[in-house]
């Protein structure tokens, strides 16, 4: 057997062990199954006001449930090993996202009065919002924090009327500015999901 | 035993962390929803609009993950083997969570109420709304608690957290179709809308309350039956759920009541009240001199400031015949509750005397629908305004409401025009003595809707 066989193997090997770790399959089934849940309740609701909040709240499921895989009781101990691992995280980050893209795309399809591109916009946003608070919040507390901050931001702009910057989430989808700053978020969460924290807590757990 | 169950786990319970969160995110909606400390009103409405959105799903998710710790940490086994129950281990930290969502609650409640107690001249608080809010924590977190127990996994905190939030933006949202036609589809609210904790009335805040305490025995019962504990689980399963359809249903039969009371008369008179539900007009309170004010004794901390605003408005035209010396309810109206910036309360409340201006140049009996629409009384108006430095979109510097300026802007009865305008930039160019002649000659005739753009200064 040549050495880049067996590099190839171990290398697909350690992927798999990172998604294991991460329950990334359960993850990938969840927002399906969430995506489902939204499309049932976007086929009950008959006023726009209920199809409005299903939009702007909706993704938030997906979100995070990307969220919270990337939790890992493994962290320190992976993170002293000689493999980099944004690719890693890249390809888990990544796929889950592209999962729930899917899932908001099948939905935006059998429901044709609802804008597939609010609803991808939102996702971004949230899941950028999602990776962020869990780099804040630390990995102790990232399965029960890392909602907080998503939550947070859609319960404040749910309360504000009329359409300012930071209310992105609840304007209409040809607004430019609102996808720019979901995308933004995306990529700032990602970017710190990406790298490998300078420290973290003797917990017992990491994130990414 | 379960007392200082309650106080250790009450001590290490996550849900501490949230106190600082709900306490953060309630003052920021509270500012965003346009808070008037002065009125009572206002402070029993935004309490639970401002703290139940974020409140019952954070507590929710929190209880959610706590109730998942044994597991988590793996120490089943071995509080397994200790004499207390599980079911009451789960009860006190279920306990514990609640408690930090009211101490939460209670304490932004505290500071609202103390604030408006302080300052508010009419009213008072509505205590029934606030247990109410208090009984839906103990829901959503029993709920939970039950999911967490039930479906113990990393996905349940965020999942219950999520679903509680849309559980309650659904049912703050829900509309039912009630007319379809080619021009769309009209949707108003039912009572399912009045099921969600944020909606509560003070009428049925009772009912709410015996509501949500039997959705928290239902989950509590739920929670027994994991345990094991069949036949009086299913018991008390049965009887909250009972009690919670009691509830509901009473919100139903009250809302249908009041709703059929509104709309059953098409284009006929209000219903009649019974006897016992008449209740007679607040005495209104007056202040000022020479212009008095008179306005519902609610708005009694903003007295002062219209009294100042009235007699700079009438002061160039003392002494002069038939000029109102009252100001009552039709002639000063309250405005506030817009958003200002974050965190800012209580300064965006006021009382508009505007309306004053317009008794000041046209007679009552002109004056329709609060609207006049002699030009040459829009442009004393304006002067008036002008004069005495009152904010107000009948002004001619207003940028915003110089409709002629704005191609495509709407105009409406009564808004100045440019020739208004110019009416009134040159009364405002004489003077004081020239005005105080003009005026001595004129007013009255003004008053009566005798004069036209022409009679106003330099022209007549």
């Amino acid at each position: 057997m040549s050495t880049s066989i067996v590099e190839s193997n171990h290398r697909a090997r350690v992927i798999y062990l990172y998604l294991v770790a991460r329950r990334a399959v359960l993850a990938a089934l969840a927002i399906f199954t969430s995506g489902g849940l939204i499309w049932i309740l976007l086929a009950q609701s008959l006023s726009p006001n209920a199809i409005h909040a299903l939009v702007v709240a909706a993704p938030l499921l997906p979100a995070l449930v990307i969220g919270v895989s990337v939790w890992s009781p493994f962290g320190e101990v992976e993170q002293i090993a000689g493999r980099p691992l944004w690719p890693i995280r890249l390809i888990h980050c990544g796929g889950l996202f592209l999962c729930a893209v899917a899932a908001l795309e099948i939905i935006g399809l059998v429901e044709p009065a609802v804008s597939r591109t609010q609803l991808l916009r939102n996702l971004a946003g949230y899941t950028g919002l999602a990776w962020i608070g869990t780099r804040v919040a630390g990995p102790a507390f990232t399965p029960i924090f890392v909602w907080v901050l998503p939550i947070t931001y859609v319960a404040l702009i749910w309360a504000v009327d009329g359409h300012r910057w930071w209310t992105w989430a609840k304007q209409p989808a040809a607004v430019e500015s609102a996808t720019a700053i979901a995308v933004l978020l995306l990529a700032t969460g990602l970017t710190l999901m990406l790298r490998t924290p300078r420290s973290s807590r003797m917990n017992g757990g990491d994130v990414a | 035993m379960i007392a200082r169950l309650i106080w250790i786990e009450t001590r290490r319970n996550v849900a501490r962390w949230l106190v600082p969160v709900i306490l953060l995110v309630a003052w920021w909606m509270l500012s965003a929803r346009g808070w008037i400390p002065i009125l009572w009103s206002s402070t029993n409405d935004l309490l639970q609009e401002s703290v139940i959105p974020f409140a019952v799903p954070a507590l929710a998710g929190a209880a959610a993950w706590m109730a998942g710790r044994e597991r988590r940490r793996g120490t089943q086994d071995l509080l397994a083997t200790t004499p207390a129950a599980p079911l009451s281990r789960s009860l006190s930290t279920w306990a514990s969570t609640a408690i930090w969502g009211i101490v939460a609650c209670t304490i932004f409640a505290a500071v609202m109420m103390s604030w408006t107690a302080l300052v508010a001249a009419w009213g008072g608080p509505e205590l029934p709304s606030f247990l109410s809010m208090l009984t839906s924590i103990l829901a959503f977190s029993a709920w939970g608690y039950a999911i967490g127990v039930l479906a113990p996994s990393r996905f349940t905190a965020p999942a219950v957290a999520v679903g509680a939030f849309g559980v309650v933006l659904y049912l703050t949202n829900y509309m039912s179709e009630v007319s379809s036609s080619e021009a769309g589809s009209v949707y108003q609210e039912t009572w399912i809308t009045y099921l969600a904790p944020d909606k509560t009335r003070v009428e049925s805040a009772h009912w709410h309350a015996l509501l949500y305490f039997g959705l928290a025995g239902a989950a509590l019962a739920v929670l027994a039956l994991s345990y094991r504990r069949r036949v009086p689980a299913a018991m008390f399963l049965i009887g909250s759920l009972v009690v919670a359809g009691t509830g509901a249903g009473m919100i139903r039969h009250e809302w249908i009541h009041n709703h059929n009371a509104v709309i059953v008369p098409p284009g006929g008179p209000p219903p009649a009240l019974e006897p016992a539900e008449e209740q007679a007009p607040p005495v209104q309170v007056c202040e000022g001199d020479p212009v008095t004010v008179c306005v519902h004794p609610k708005y009694e901390p903003l007295l002062d400031d219209a009294v100042a605003a009235t007699n700079r408005l009438a002061e160039p035209l003392s002494g002069l015949p038939d000029v109102p010396q009252r100001a009552g309810p039709h002639a000063v109206h309250f405005t506030g509750g817009a958003t200002r910036s974050i965190f800012e309360l209580g300064q965006n409340a006021s009382l508009d005397v505007s309306n004053f201006a317009s008794h000041l140049v046209a007679d009552e009996s002109i004056i329709t629908d609060a609207v006049i629409t002699n030009p040459a009384q829009i442009a004393m108006r304006s002067w008036l305004l002008q004069r005495a430095d009152i904010d107000s979109h009948w002004r001619c510097d207003n940028p915003r409401f110089r409709s002629w300026e704005t191609p495509g802007m709407p105009t409406s009865a009564g808004m100045t025009t440019r020739e208004t305008c110019a009416a009134t930039a040159h009364f405002a160019a004489l003077t004081s003595a020239e005005q105080r002649a003009w005026l001595e000659a004129n007013y009255v005739d003004l008053r009566a809707g005798r004069l036209t753009l022409e009679d106003l200064p330099p022209n007549s």
